[in-house]
């Protein structure tokens, strides 16, 4: 780096005095507080922050073998810091709401620690809300003679509009620093992730974290985080009172008393260390001795979860109501980054019992910081009522479950010839055992309907399954989560399945149609190497996953003939399709990589689901390409409705199709017509990204049947809401077809 | 203004005190002409010290000249009084005190009065016309007009304008006033706080143009005055421009000479200087003007923060540039660029084509007291796509960060040319300011010399080349103790400015008007000293003395000094 050489010593400048670590400072006026910015010292405490970015400067000496340095900073929030915000934040600065959610920022030695929250309570009035921010500094990065730097930072400009005023900005301004302990390692520095904030601590004793305004920080972590929210019912109670103004005398004094400090030079001030005291007695109370409050409702240790129906709580209509909320799933969940403002995807799915659990879409390179609220407008009066006592707790969510022992392998003789044996065997396997492996031995093998449970992995070792006779149910049907089909192939006769049998007679389904009640997500299904044959073109799907499916990974499929290659559909509580009484299920969070389907009636069809990623898909002489489509109902009977996913975040790249049909190629419709009532519905499509998909039409060849239409048209878009299809080119190579336009029907 | 308690009292003590301490004037005695048209009390008390402190080496009246007009109360005074100052004025001894904004605004009026009597002089009611070059009098109705409106430069449109032909007209009328008052009364000094703008600068002008010393007091410190003798004068462009030279002839013949001596000293007043210790009154105190960085260890740590806070490149060098107030006191000095606002906004323009360095472009934090155009905003809204520059409010960025940044200061005449060199931090200057020719800024003599020393700065930052010397920060921290200390008089007839305007003030000048024997007051011995010696500045002892001599005046005897003495001295 280039720069000049300032030479800022005098022969006046004494050595500072540093802090010997370890060690606390907790007074603006200690020595070692050699510098700072944006912070007003003070005495009883290290200083308050006077701009939207604050710096400390603490002249440290650590002792001989130090490794790395543990700085542990406490933040809080008073009543004097509504008035510092409101006194010192530009008058064009907006929105202006001092009392909202503080998000601060931490770097230290130039390099981004941590991020946390702060939000006061009405109920905090007349005492702190603190906020303690941990981290770890390799000693190499404290260069010798120079300082230990601890900066805070406001939130970014730009945040998505549902938090710009719910977490202000200028969040740091008036924000108090009350210390910072300093504790040397002998060891490399600990990465401590995966920190969550909720806005105050303590964390009451239970472990997890008090949600406060429904909004919640989280710093990554090793892993891809899963955060568990719990829904509780705080009951109402006594409005604190509001305090009066100061009259302006003391104003006036407090006033004085500021402007005398001013005058106070830094370099002056004596080598007193006061306010360790007050510093030591909140150590204390943070190390579990209990906060001398009688009967605090928010630091109570587990408040009953709100119940998962709707039923009268002992005279609380507010748990009634908000048990309907929250079991209904009426919650809006969103996050942002909390370095950039750009907004972080989060999914959430009810666990039941009053609790989500929240994760963000991919791994997690920043903080996010989390919000969850009931969007009032959706909200009956009461709800809207009751909303105030519905409270969160926050904990880490179910750890990834450690890779159980090793499954036990089962390699089942089959029978070449007699599909009742292989019935009884298979079923046998995987109906007595809580999951395992089995490997199927190489040949030809007539199987037909079996069902499979959570945990298991079926793999082939030239493998082909053979469905002797066309049956309804699923050659392959899996119910369960954390199951891979791996290495198969799968051989079916033609089939002639009627409406609304998408689910049936297919090679694989996973997943179901309709439910009964309401189901567990089914999660962790891989199928991998798989190929489907069947015999002629007809209307049956191949392979069909369907309702309440998520994290699901299909890597080289390939099928041959029947109706589409890869149907992925909605499902929902009800006893037909006519009868759906939701809510409904939609697939999300897929991720298929390679796909090849031949003489098919269709490639792959996406219906109502969300968070999908098609890749490398290779279609020859397939009526249609693609379809993207609402649904029948599209959100109308989601938990969340309008609020839900649906049509969210749908990739396909990488897609050629060999298109003979003589309709469309692909077709992306933002709408449905319910079989319930006829009615039809809505539904855009947001982030759709359709990027290198090449139709290539063929001559038309549908199977016999007449054509249906005088003209064929590559691409139809109907209501699909603003799509891009600057990724869809035509390559001709056979007759003459109308121009790539679509029609907005 | 609310009577301040003491103030009767004090004027009765004050009267009592200047009446013992002046020499008898008689009608036929000359006068001294005082400025008295601040609100703030201190600055009138200064002026009519000086005043005084003439009066006791010349017999002379005392005539004070005070008033305000609707421009001024508008945009700087909150509670001027009249009544106070001419009770002030009389209380140090005038014999007259004119309101000449009234006199010019009946003029203006038509309303003009009958003959004007002033200390015994009659004047006629039709003056004679003032003979004020006409460029000086525009040059002096544009600032002027820019002031009041708080705009960086005129417009057609502005000089269409109401205003303008107001602050014109009434520019005129006081020329002609100062022209008549100067002649008719040919005063031994005028005395003026400010010497900028239509009804301070014109009395100015007028004085230099009758040859007539004027006495420019400053409202700060102690007791600190510059001074231009007629004789002395070599025909520079302004006032503060002759003033200029003036210093920096001082300065080589008194100061440099005497660095092994002073050398201390100036240490001290640099460390001062870092905690804001000893600040001109118009700068900024509180934390946020501390300089707490102290190594260069310290500096990179910070600097990495400060660099990342504004998205810079952590490679780059930094330049930053110090916006001034853009209406203050245009071209008074000597001006590169057309105006503040143009060398601003051309430095922008040059900064943005100019992405191998960080440019941290600084507001100044009185600006909204000289600009009503958002003027800055402007500008930074021109640049807002360039990551390698920052437009900030002096208010929201500490000392600490800037100083933490910047390896080159651009300026037109700020002090901060004087301050980031005495920490070996080099400036260039796009104009003249007291310090700008003794040796420690580079200082463009035009536009195509300011680029071209930019450039060259630019290649050396990058070349990791030093651009200053161990010389220039030497002569810059002499600099600043010979602003804040060598000419600034400590005497207990003014008190320091920061004791305020309240009875607390009142009570110590009367404490030592009453109690203290008047004998070789400072104020006294500096204005006798400047006056015998047609100096350009008061100064808190004689500098001229022999090197034994000047080390026992500054109480300097430390074992180094020894031979520094025989330095100077042989």
């Amino acid at each position: 780096m280039t720069m000049s050489s300032p030479r800022f010593l005098t022969v006046f400048d004494e050595p500072v005095p540093p802090l010997t670590a370890p060690g606390v400072v907790a007074s603006g006026i200690d020595p070692a507080v050699q510098l700072v910015d944006g912070l007003f010292r003070g005495t009883d405490l290290l200083g308050r922050v006077t701009n939207a970015d604050a710096m400390i400067g603490l002249k440290v000496a650590l002792p001989a073998g130090t490794g790395s340095v543990r700085v542990v900073v406490t933040l809080a929030m008073d009543d004097a810091s509504l008035e510092w915000w409101d006194e010192r934040v530009p008058a064009d600065v907006r929105p202006r709401n001092a009392a909202g959610t503080r998000l601060l920022q931490v770097l230290s030695q130039g390099e981004f620690r941590a991020a946390t929250l702060i939000t006061r309570r009405r109920s905090d009035h007349g005492r702190e809300t603190r906020s303690v921010v941990e981290f770890e500094v390799a000693a190499s990065e404290i260069e010798d003679d120079a300082l230990l730097v601890v900066e805070l930072r406001s939130r970014p400009e730009q945040v998505p509009s549902w938090a710009d005023r719910a977490v202000p900005p200028y969040g740091a301004v008036g924000v108090r620093v009350d210390a910072i302990e300093v504790i040397p390692q002998t060891t490399e520095p600990v990465s401590r992730t995966g920190h969550l904030a909720g806005g105050h601590v303590p964390t009451g004793g239970s472990g997890e974290v008090e949600v406060r305004s429904g909004l919640f920080v989280a710093n990554p972590g090793q892993t891809e985080p899963v955060w568990s929210v719990r829904a509780v019912v705080r009951p109402p109670k006594r409005r604190a009172r509001y305090r009066r103004r100061k009259p302006w005398r003391v104003r006036a004094k407090r006033k004085a008393k500021r402007i005398g400090k001013e005058l106070l030079p830094a370099i002056a001030w004596p080598a007193a260390r006061r306010g360790l005291g007050s510093y030591r007695g909140m150590r204390r109370r943070l190390a579990g001795t209990p906060v001398h409050r009688a009967a605090d409702p928010v630091l109570t240790p587990r408040l009953p979860s709100v119940p998962a129906k709707p039923k009268r709580m002992a005279g609380s209509l507010a748990a009634a109501a908000l048990a309907d909320l929250v079991a209904a799933r009426r919650i809006t969940v969103a996050g942002f980054d909390t370095g950039t403002g750009a907004e972080v995807h989060v999914a959430s799915a009810y666990a039941g019992g009053g609790r989500f659990h929240v994760r963000p879409v991919g791994i997690l390179p920043a903080p996010v910081l989390v919000g969850i609220w009931a969007d009032p407008a959706r909200l009956s009066v009461r709800e809207r009522w009751c909303r105030r006592w519905l409270s969160w707790r926050l904990s880490h969510g179910p750890a990834a479950e450690p890779l159980p022992p090793r499954p036990a392998m089962y390699t089942p003789e089959l029978d070449p010839d007699d599909p009742l044996t292989n019935q009884v065997v298979l079923s046998g396997l995987l109906g007595g055992r809580t999951g395992g492996r089995i490997r199927l031995p190489a040949g030809r093998f007539p199987v037909s309907g079996l069902v499979i449970g959570p945990g298991w992995t079926i793999e082939g070792d030239d493998t082909t399954l053979v469905q002797p006779i066309a049956t309804p149910e699923p050659m392959l049907h899996v119910v369960g989560s954390d199951v891979t089909l791996r290495g198969l192939r799968l051989e079916l006769p033609p089939s002639s399945p009627g409406p609304h049998d998408g689910a049936h007679w297919t090679a694989i389904t996973v997943g179901r149609y309709l439910y009964a009640e309401e189901p567990g997500w089914l999660t962790g299904v891989r199928l991998e190497d798989l190929t489907v044959r069947r015999d002629g073109r007809c209307a049956a799907n191949s392979v069909t996953v369907i309702g309440a499916v998520s994290d699901l990974r299909v890597r080289r499929l390939s099928v041959t003939g029947g109706g589409t290659g890869l149907m992925v559909h909605w499902g929902g509580v009800g006893t037909s399709v006519s009868a759906i009484s939701g809510p409904t299920y939609h697939p999300h969070d897929l991720a298929i990589d390679g796909l090849v389907v031949r003489s098919a009636f269709e490639g792959f069809c996406l219906s109502s689901v969300h968070d999908v990623v098609v890749r490398g898909v290779h279609c020859g002489g397939v009526e249609i390409g693609f379809r993207l489509l609402a649904g029948d109902n599209a959100d109308r009977y989601h938990l969340l409705g309008p609020d839900s996913e649906i049509n969210r975040r749908i990739t396909v790249a990488g897609c050629e199709i060999g298109w003979s049909g003589d309709l469309y190629a692909i077709r992306v419709a933002g709408w449905g017509r319910s079989e319930v009532d006829g009615l039809i519905s809505r539904r855009d499509f947001e982030d759709l990204q359709l990027v290198d998909c090449r139709i290539i039409p063929l001559p038309v060849g549908i199977g016999g049947r007449s054509s249906r239409s005088v003209a064929r048209r590559p691409l139809v878009l109907e209501d699909a809401g603003e799509v891009d299809v600057s990724g869809i080119s035509l390559v001709d190579k056979g007759e003459e077809i109308s121009g790539l336009d679509s029609e907005n029907g | 203004m609310a009577m301040i308690p003491g103030f009767t009292e004090f004027c009765a003590d004050a009267n009592l005190f200047w009446r013992a301490n002046t020499i008898p004037a008689v009608r036929s005695d000359p006068v001294v002409l005082v400025e008295a048209m601040s609100q703030d009390i201190r600055v009138t008390i200064r002026n009519l010290t000086v005043a005084n402190a003439l009066r006791r080496m010349v017999p002379a009246r005392l005539v004070v000249y005070t008033g305000s007009d609707e421009d001024w109360n508008d945009i700087l005074w909150t509670y001027f009084d009249k009544g106070v100052l001419t009770d002030l004025a009389r209380a140090y001894g005038a014999v007259d005190v004119i309101d000449v904004h009234e006199l010019v605004d009946r003029r203006v009026a038509g309303t003009g009065p009958d003959a004007l009597v002033v200390a015994g002089v009659r004047f006629p009611a039709e003056l004679p016309r003032s003979g004020i070059a006409p460029d000086v009098l525009d040059q002096i109705v544009s600032a002027t007009t820019c002031r009041v409106l708080r705009v960086p430069r005129l417009t057609p449109q502005i000089k269409a304008g109401a205003k303008y032909r107001r602050v014109r007209h009434r520019s005129e009328q006081f020329s002609h006033l100062y022209d008549a008052l100067v002649s008719g009364l040919r005063p031994i000094a005028v005395v003026s706080s400010h010497v900028d703008y239509d009804h301070w600068g014109l009395a100015v002008e007028s004085a230099q143009r009758f040859d007539v010393p004027v006495v420019h007091v400053q409202s700060t410190g102690g007791l600190k005055a510059y001074t231009l003798f007629p004789d002395r004068c070599r025909g520079a462009q302004t006032f503060r421009a002759e003033l200029t030279n003036q210093i920096a002839e001082y300065f080589e013949k008194a100061v440099w000479p005497n660095r092994h001596l002073l050398r201390r000293n100036a240490e001290m007043v640099t460390w001062r200087s870092k905690g804001n210790l000893g600040r001109p009154s118009w700068w900024r105190g509180g934390t946020a003007a501390s300089l707490e960085l102290r190594t260069e260890a310290d500096r990179r740590v910070v600097r990495r923060h400060a660099m990342s806070r504004f998205g810079f490149d952590q490679a780059k060098p930094v330049i930053v540039v110090y916006n001034h107030a853009v209406s203050d006191a245009l071209n008074t000095n000597v001006e590169v660029f057309a105006d503040l606002g143009d060398w601003f906004e051309q430095t922008a323009a040059y900064a943005a084509h100019r992405d191998d360095v960080n440019w941290l472009l600084i507001d100044h934090p009185q600006q909204a007291l000289y600009d009503a155009s958002g003027f800055f905003d402007e500008v930074a809204r021109r640049h807002n796509a360039h990551p390698h520059m920052a437009f900030r409010p002096s208010t929201q960025v500490s000392k600490n960060v800037v100083w933490s940044l910047v390896d080159l200061a651009l300026t037109v005449r700020g002090s901060i040319s004087n301050e980031l060199p005495a920490y070996g931090i080099p400036a260039i200057q796009a104009g003249w300011s007291e310090w700008s020719s003794c040796g420690f800024t580079k200082v463009a003599r035009d536009v195509a010399d300011y680029w071209h020393l930019l450039a060259n700065a630019i290649e050396a930052l990058l070349a990791g080349l030093p651009l200053i010397t161990d010389e220039q920060i030497e002569r810059a921290r002499l600099w600043a103790w010979f602003y804040r200390s060598g000419t600034d008089v400590n005497s207990s007839l003014v008190q320091h400015w920061e004791m305020g305007q309240n009875a607390a003030l009142f009570r110590a000048l009367r404490v030592v008007m009453r109690n203290v024997e008047p004998d070789a007051d400072p104020a006294f011995t500096a204005v006798r000293r400047m006056w015998a010696r047609r100096e350009p500045f008061l100064t808190r002892f004689d500098l001229s003395q022999p090197g034994q001599t000047l080390a026992d005046t500054i109480s300097v005897l430390a074992p180094p000094l020894g031979a520094a003495i025989e330095a100077v001295t042989a």
